[in-house]
């Protein structure tokens, strides 16, 4: 896979975890869950950040970055506040397996950005109530 | 999801990688590379999969020392000591590991609080260490394996 193959494949993924997040966010209240609503709300603009970074990334390459599809298939069961942590962390575990792919696919200041951001997402599932994991993003390793 | 790579065990692929030569593709390299001069790729691989491990093996050391001092973190340093178990198998090529500590010890505090503080130090240096390793390596794949084990360092000191 080439630099930029890996770079839209992360965007695209983005595109999606945008989405997600909206929907996640549509599920919760900031009245009877602020920790959890402040925290998705966080999370979001995350994912916002990265996605325009990451089409810095591609335009600067002189390549169109790829567009976010009309509408992805969310989850539909979302009634609580466990089961938007629970889908939160799906989310987030596969941006990590993104990213560390875009962490093989580059170098120089790009594979930094990749390694960062890779890390982030592995925290963000700790930050979400999930567990540990021994090989983020890789889990073919463990 | 990110392309056709296929690895056989862990072992072997993270073997190859750091003892084979890395193929250019149309990644971007840094400017700073010399492009006259052959680059020793694979050398370089080989000291930095030896270099974290032997980071990984003192932390090892440190909370070996902190599991004997602390009954009641003993729980948390087991879990840790079996991320770093697997973390090394992962980068366990065959060849024989140095003896020698990359540092000089650092004894556990007598203190539980302070322990417990020297635990998430050490757990965040080795995982800035380990990342710092993922940026040098030439292969994509010690690159990614390296980030992940920094990623999982990283979620560690966050728990």
């Amino acid at each position: 896979m080439t630099t930029l193959t890996s770079l839209q494949a992360a965007l695209a993924g983005e595109h999606a975890a945008l989405f997600l997040y909206g929907v996640y966010g549509a599920h919760t209240s900031a009245s009877a869950d602020p920790a959890l609503f402040e925290l998705v709300s966080l999370l979001y603009r995350t994912h916002r950040g990265r996605r325009d970074q990451l089409r810095t990334m591609i335009s600067d390459r002189a390549a169109v970055p790829v567009a976010a599809q009309p509408t992805y298939q969310g989850p539909t069961a979302l009634g609580s506040a466990a089961a938007v942590s629970r889908h939160c962390i799906a989310t987030e575990d596969r941006c990590a397996e993104i990213y560390a792919a875009l962490v093989a696919n580059t170098a120089g200041s790009e594979r930094a950005w990749a390694i960062a951001t890779l890390s982030e997402a592995a925290t963000a599932r700790i930050l979400l109530g999930g567990r540990p994991q021994m090989f983020p993003g890789a889990p073919e390793l463990a | 999801m990110f392309g056709s790579r296929v690895l056989t065990t862990r072992r072997t692929a993270l073997a190859i990688a750091a003892s084979t030569p890395f193929l250019l593709s149309a990644c971007d390299l840094d400017a700073a590379r010399d492009q006259t001069l052959p680059t020793p790729t694979a050398e370089v691989d080989a000291d930095l999969v030896a270099s974290a491990r032997r980071a990984i093996d003192d932390v090892i050391t440190f909370l070996t020392a902190v599991s004997l001092q602390h009954r009641p973190l003993r729980a948390e340093v087991a879990s840790l000591l079996a991320m770093h178990a697997a973390h090394l198998e992962a980068l366990d090529d065959g060849s024989e590991s140095e003896a020698e500590s990359s540092s000089q010890p650092v004894l556990p505090s007598s203190g539980l609080p302070q322990a417990r503080a020297q635990i998430r130090t050490r757990e965040a240096t080795l995982a800035e260490t380990l990342a710092d390793a993922a940026r040098r390596a030439d292969s994509g794949d010690l690159g990614r394996a390296l980030a992940s084990m920094a990623a999982a360092g990283a979620q560690r000191v966050q728990v």
